[in-house]
Order: C-alpha cells, then structure tokens, then sequence
C-alpha cells in the first residue's frame, strides 16, 4: 500500500516514544510500514532511539526494518542513545545517528515535508 | 532556511514539564528552529501549562522554564490557554474594565494568554504543526 505519491508529499515523523509502551504504537508503526522509500524520514528522538535497536522482534519494529529496507531515511539522536547507555553497535543497520537531530529535523520538516506527524 | 518569506512552525504542548521529556524536546527543537531562522509560536494546553511558573527550580530535570524564558527573549510567541491556567490557579481571567485580567506574579513575563480560538488562529498562520506529548 502507499501511504505517499508523488512530488512535495515527503513525509516527516518525529517520534518520541517507546515501541511497546504504549497502546496507540500499532497506530505509530502501522503508518511507518506504509512510507514509501525516499519520500520519508523517521527521526527518532527522546524514548523513541529505543526504537533504533537492532534484535528486537514484533510488529512495531519490524515497520522501522520496512522503512530502512524501503529506502526511507531512518535517524537517531546520539545524545538520547549515549544517555539510555545504547552503543552505536547495537543500532539497526542503515540508521543515521546524529547529534543535531532537531537541526536536521526541523529544516526537513520545514523545507522539504508535505506532511509532519509528531507521535 | 531557503530566502524568502519567513515561514512560521507552530508547536503545541500537552504534556506537564518534569512529567516527561516531551516539554524538554518541544524546547529544544523550538530554539534550533529560532537559530534557522524560522517564526515559531508555542500553544500551551492542559497540564503543559506548567511550563510557564516562574521560579521553576529543578536539581536535576530540565530546566524548562528558563528554556521557555530565554525562548520568549529570542522571539518566540508563546501562547497559554486560559481557560487551562485559570483552572490551575495561575490567572484570575475576570473582566477588570472591560478587559480579561491576566495579571499574574506565577506567570513567566511575556507568556501570552488565549482561548482555544486564539489557538485555532495560529494554526492559520503555520507553516507546520508539531506536537508534543498528550496521548
């Protein structure tokens, strides 16, 4: 299914929260398994970098493994994953991780998105 | 930011600051907006209204209020519900000479009060909406 066609329709997902703390995350990872390629970026942030792990198994994070395999741009803040003591090792492979994850979210957001979803 | 108008990003805040971190990275990404050049506007509801007391001291959180203190002085308007700080005690809200009382010695200096009309109005002049927090 595609969730986004066409020019000026990139989609931009800044989340913050946990993969399975809270009840609305089928909601959540149900929209991120419908992006589609390079017309999306997940940036995760705060909770959300715990999302970045790799070995985690389920629904909910197998939608960040169909969006990298889609060819959208997955990111995560540095900061929050130095401070949740996880090591860049330990990430999925093809996540970007970046200490200005604001700075590159907000100018994405802002400049290129044709939709934003805060979660 | 590309040259041009000045776009404008809008942010709402549902969540009580020292609750979670959603006040911290609704601060956070509000300043990286301000240093790119970007207007931003602030729309506090429900218990995010908390993040406008004065003289927040936290030991080891966040210090939200000085972040929404220093976004103020940078240009950032942020806006707070009244109804919302009416009901915690931060604003009497009363017709005084047939103008709403907003005085108040709790409130971080440059907070603007609105209703939730005054909300749906800035939602008109963004660019982009982020929220925070809620559920």
């Amino acid at each position: 299914m595609a969730f986004v066609r066409g020019v000026g329709m990139r989609i931009c997902m800044l989340i913050m929260r946990t993969a399975f703390s809270e009840e609305d995350s089928e909601r959540l990872f149900g929209a991120v398994r419908h992006v589609v390629g390079s017309d999306a970026a997940i940036y995760l942030l705060g909770d959300g970098v715990l999302c970045a792990r790799k070995g985690q198994k389920g629904y909910h994070v197998d939608g960040i493994k169909d969006a990298l395999s889609k060819g959208a741009k997955v990111c995560a803040c540095s900061r929050d994953l130095r401070a949740r003591g996880i090591p860049s090792g330990e990430i999925e492979t093809g996540i970007e991780m970046t200490d200005d994850l604001e700075g590159i979210f907000i100018e994405d957001a802002m400049e290129n998105a044709g939709r934003v979803f805060t979660w | 930011m590309v040259e041009g108008r000045k776009k404008t990003v809008a942010m709402m805040l549902f969540s009580a600051p020292f609750s979670s971190q959603y006040a911290d990275h609704m601060c956070h990404m509000a300043e990286k907006a301000l240093e790119k050049g970007y207007n931003v506007e602030i729309f506090l509801y429900g218990d995010a209204v908390h993040a406008q007391m004065s003289e927040q001291r936290p030991k080891t959180f966040f210090p939200v209020g000085d972040a929404v203190r220093r976004l103020i002085e940078k240009g950032a308007a942020v806006y707070s519900c009244e109804i919302c700080s009416i009901a915690r005690g931060y604003i009497k809200g009363e017709l005084k000479d047939g103008k709403k009382d907003y005085s108040s010695t709790k409130v971080i200096e440059g907070i603007r009060f609105c209703s939730i009309y005054g909300f749906v109005e800035m939602l008109g002049r963004a660019d982009k909406v982020l929220s925070f927090g809620g559920s």
